[in-house]
């Protein structure tokens, strides 16, 4: 009895220590904050501003990355002949002017007096060499596989010729990888066996300070920068890595970092109640979607794939997936894209209809098949899904997988329907080609296996067409043959977010998270 | 000795060749496709299929394996597929964070958990043993990131006292620290406290204490000597896997070690960043391993002998 008392007595201690160690009173007192402010991590008076982001940079050199984190980094540091503003306008960056001569002929002339950070003075050489090099890199080089020569006419003109007609020349110039290096510096680092990325140097807004793998990347503002109207509005940028969801949140709400691009649904409420916080909302250019394997039974049925669209509920699904963070969607491409159109057709969530379109299609008494999902957040949105999909007597069973085996096995077809998604970028043609044409069927990103010739031509033309107009249609006439023929079902898309310290202003926000931070400052 | 440390470290080429062989492999049989990985959903096939051929992953396995283990054997561990970084630097760039880490969190540990374990030994039942081994029981049982958010929650969120990440000041080292030790530590009470428990019942405790010999010297003279075996074999194997990188932590503290890396090589399918990692870790438990036994040596006289 007596020793049975003093276990209990000790549990009690024990917990009380454990409980005292990590409860936290809420109490910040003076001496508490400034002990924070003295472990360097919170200052605003320096005038640099901390962006934490979810995963590490790969590369700082341009031509060796294809991640939002790295270019987060690269593309303050290098300028591109083109930029993308947030209003999706396709705008001269280092390029004064460009001009079609004919239709695989465009003739571009850089501004004047632009200085890389080293002070060597920018030339259409440099725009060769950073272009041919590009071509030669195999993380970005597709992006550029129209390009077939660029010719130097003089240190400010130069004209690129390309293989085909492409209407994704501009946007694809506008890409982090199109960046403009400097040629006389980045050949003499290479001759010395140095590599790019340890020391990357361009005629962007920032300076290259420092780069720690794993945690940071340093830039400093570039004094030199050539468009005093975008030039820093800070002194200098700090991207910090900071990969747990729930630490990034705690960072920002500690003031240890004034910028946050990667939010979670889950923390989206809290900052918004935090009256230190801010929240910047976007239409973003992500979406959600189930893809239909339209080569398989039953979904080689367009009765049936239409069914399923009048089956689920898309708001339902974005509630129990997203917390609520974003919005249902109709069409094949989301809102905030560059791209969208709005002539997706509707389906009404009707279960009664759907079960009368599964009956015609002959599956009066239901079917069950399985749905492939990579993550929690898809297999939460599947498992609504298969609460709607039961309603109308059709089994869904869902098979979690590890990303690179979802894709390796829904390219290879094995799946009835999957469960993706997909962020646009600035260019239509790298969302419409992969996504719906015959050629991409499976491993090309293509997992609805749908193959329509007609499609297929429609999505060439906008590709080559030089009529906005026409390009503009072909778009309208493509979301309304693959809605129509309900390859997918279109789910939801979720708001971008951008959570910053409340007093921060000045963050150019793209649909496309090339977010800018030139203009970040405090009031 | 020194032969037997020389004959030790030769082991370590076949071991490295062993696990280099296995990892690879299993590498190798995981689906995914490691160039559309990098690339991209929005990569066009011909460009993963270039890259794929740049990469050499259309060769069969064993091609690769012997390309791969002919620059092994120049000390070269390739360069990683997705930053065409060299491994080898790119892993050195942060073993010093994991080292770090693992260093303050083992000595964290042991400072605390032997004069713990010593405690509740020699007051078998009473109060403090029955409060520091519920404590070790609790320590044991509680996830690591689960410690590290309420220690963030509560010391650098509502306290101010420390920040919630990075790796830049001491105070940064403070939490990671408490997190990762925790866990060693507790083992290392328990084990302490049991190896104790045997010792003090041997004939030659009793000896000592019937002729009067003083009982702090009975205790940490002749007891604690005797029960150190168990405990340095603990505490080997705990600080040889914390030198695999503390995933779980480094990823709640943002702390920019080896473990994270590993971590997103593997979901990259990065089969030279996996292999150089494993291969460090590899050489480096060998090595803490070959320290814990020569400290066998200065604990117990009897097994110096056997050291030929």
């Amino acid at each position: 009895m007596k020793r049975t008392g003093k276990i209990v007595l000790a549990a009690m201690l024990a917990a009380s220590v454990l409980l005292t160690a990590c409860g936290g009173s809420g109490n910040t007192g003076a001496e508490g904050t400034q002990a924070a402010a003295g472990s360097g991590t919170t200052s605003k008076s320096d005038g640099i501003i901390r962006i934490g982001m979810k995963a590490d940079i790969t590369s700082l050199d341009p031509h060796d990355h294809n991640d939002v984190q790295s270019s987060n980094a690269t593309r303050h540091i290098y300028s591109n002949l083109i930029r993308v503003n947030s209003d999706h306008e396709v705008v001269g960056d280092l390029a004064e002017s460009w001009e079609y001569t004919d239709d695989t002929t465009v003739a571009f002339k850089l501004k004047e007096g632009v200085q890389f950070s080293d002070g060597t003075p920018l030339t259409a050489d440099d725009v060769k060499f950073s272009l041919e090099r590009q071509k030669a890199s195999s993380k970005v080089g597709h992006l550029v596989a129209m390009i077939d020569s660029v010719e130097v006419v003089d240190d400010l003109n130069f004209i690129i010729h390309m293989n085909q007609p492409s209407n994704a020349l501009l946007t694809s110039l506008a890409h982090s990888g199109g960046a403009i290096m400097c040629r006389s510096y980045t050949e003499k680092l290479e001759s010395e066996g140095k590599k790019l990325a340890d020391a990357p140097m361009g005629t962007g807004p920032y300076t290259f300070v420092s780069w720690v793998p794993g945690s940071s990347v340093e830039l400093k503002k570039n004094p030199n920068y050539f468009d005093k109207e975008r030039e820093a509005q800070n002194e200098g940028l700090i991207l910090k890595v900071i990969a747990e969801e729930t630490s990034r949140t705690i960072a920002l709400e500690n003031g240890e970092i004034d910028i946050l691009t990667d939010v979670g649904t889950n923390d989206a409420q809290k900052i918004r109640d935090n009256a230190n916080l801010a929240l910047d909302e976007y239409d973003s250019s992500q979406q959600e979607m189930m893809n239909l394997n339209t080569s398989k039974a039953p979904f080689d049925n367009v009765l049936v794939r239409q069914a399923m669209n009048h089956a689920i509920n898309k708001e339902d699904c974005m509630i129990v997936a997203i917390n609520g963070e974003g919005a249902g969607v109709d069409g094949y491409l989301a809102p905030g894209a560059i791209g969208y159109k709005d002539t997706a057709v509707h389906y009404e969530y009707d279960p009664e209809l759907a079960k009368e379109l599964l009956a015609e299609a002959g599956y009066a008494d239901g079917f069950t098949f399985t749905t492939f999902v990579s993550n929690d957040e898809r297999s939460r949105a599947a498992t609504a899904i298969q609460a709607n999909l039961q309603q109308i007597g059709v089994t869904m069973n869902i098979e979690q997988m590890e990303a690179s085996t979802f894709y390796e096995r829904t390219g290879n077809g094995e799946h009835d329907a999957c469960i993706s998604g997909w962020v646009a970028n600035a260019e239509p043609d790298n969302t419409y080609r992969p996504l719906f044409t015959s050629v991409n069927a499976g491993p090309g990103g293509n997992r609805a296996f749908y193959k329509n010739p007609e499609v297929d031509a429609l999505v060439d033309d906008a590709a080559t067409n030089r009529d906005p107009e026409k390009v503009d249609e072909d778009y309208k006439e493509v979301t309304r043959i693959i809605s129509g023929d309900a390859i997918w079902v279109p789910l939801y898309t979720q708001t971008g977010f951008v959570a910053r310290q409340n007093n921060l202003q000045g963050i150019e926000i793209s649909s496309f998270n090339m977010h800018v931070f030139t203009g970040a400052h405090y009031e | 000795m020194h032969k037997y440390i020389i004959k030790r470290l030769l082991m370590l080429i076949p071991v490295v060749i062993g696990v280099s062989f296995l990892v690879f492999f299993i590498m190798s049989l995981a689906p995914g496709d490691t160039a559309r990985t990098i690339l991209g959903e929005t990569a066009p096939m011909e460009a993963v299929e270039a890259l794929r051929e740049e990469l050499g992953l259309n060769d069969p396995v064993l091609v690769r394996y012997f390309h791969y283990m002919a620059d092994l054997l120049h000390g070269d561990l390739g360069e990683s597929y997705k930053s065409g970084q060299p491994v080898f630097s790119e892993v050195m760039s942060r073993f010093p964070a994991t080292l770090k880490l693992a260093f303050w969190g083992m000595l964290f540990a042991v400072v605390l958990s032997i004069p713990i374990g010593i405690i509740s030994a020699t007051k078998q039942y009473s109060l403090t043993d029955s409060v520091s081994m519920v404590l070790a029981l609790l320590g044991v049982a509680t996830p690591n990131f689960w410690l590290g958010l309420m220690l963030i929650i509560g010391f650098s969120l509502h306290l101010k006292w420390f920040p919630s990440g990075g790796d830049e000041t001491w105070r940064a080292l403070v939490l990671p620290v408490i997190t990762l030790g925790t866990g060693c530590m507790a083992s290392v009470t328990r084990i302490t406290r049991s190896s104790m428990l045997e010792v003090v019942r041997q004939d030659y405790i009793r000896t000592a204490k019937a002729k009067g010999v003083n009982r702090r010297v009975v205790i940490y003279k002749h007891a604690l000597k005797n029960a150190m075996i168990p405990v340095v074999t603990v505490i080997g194997l705990q600080f040889g896997q914390l030198l695999g990188g503390a995933v779980l932590t480094e990823s709640v503290f943002s702390w920019p070690g080896v473990g994270t890396y590993l971590v997103n090589s593997i979901k990259a399918k990065d089969t030279p960043a996996v292999l150089g990692c494993v291969i460090i870790f590899c050489i480096c438990f060998s090595i803490v391993n070959l320290v814990v036994d020569i400290l066998y040596a200065y604990i117990d006289p009897r097994i110096k002998s056997k050291y030929k």
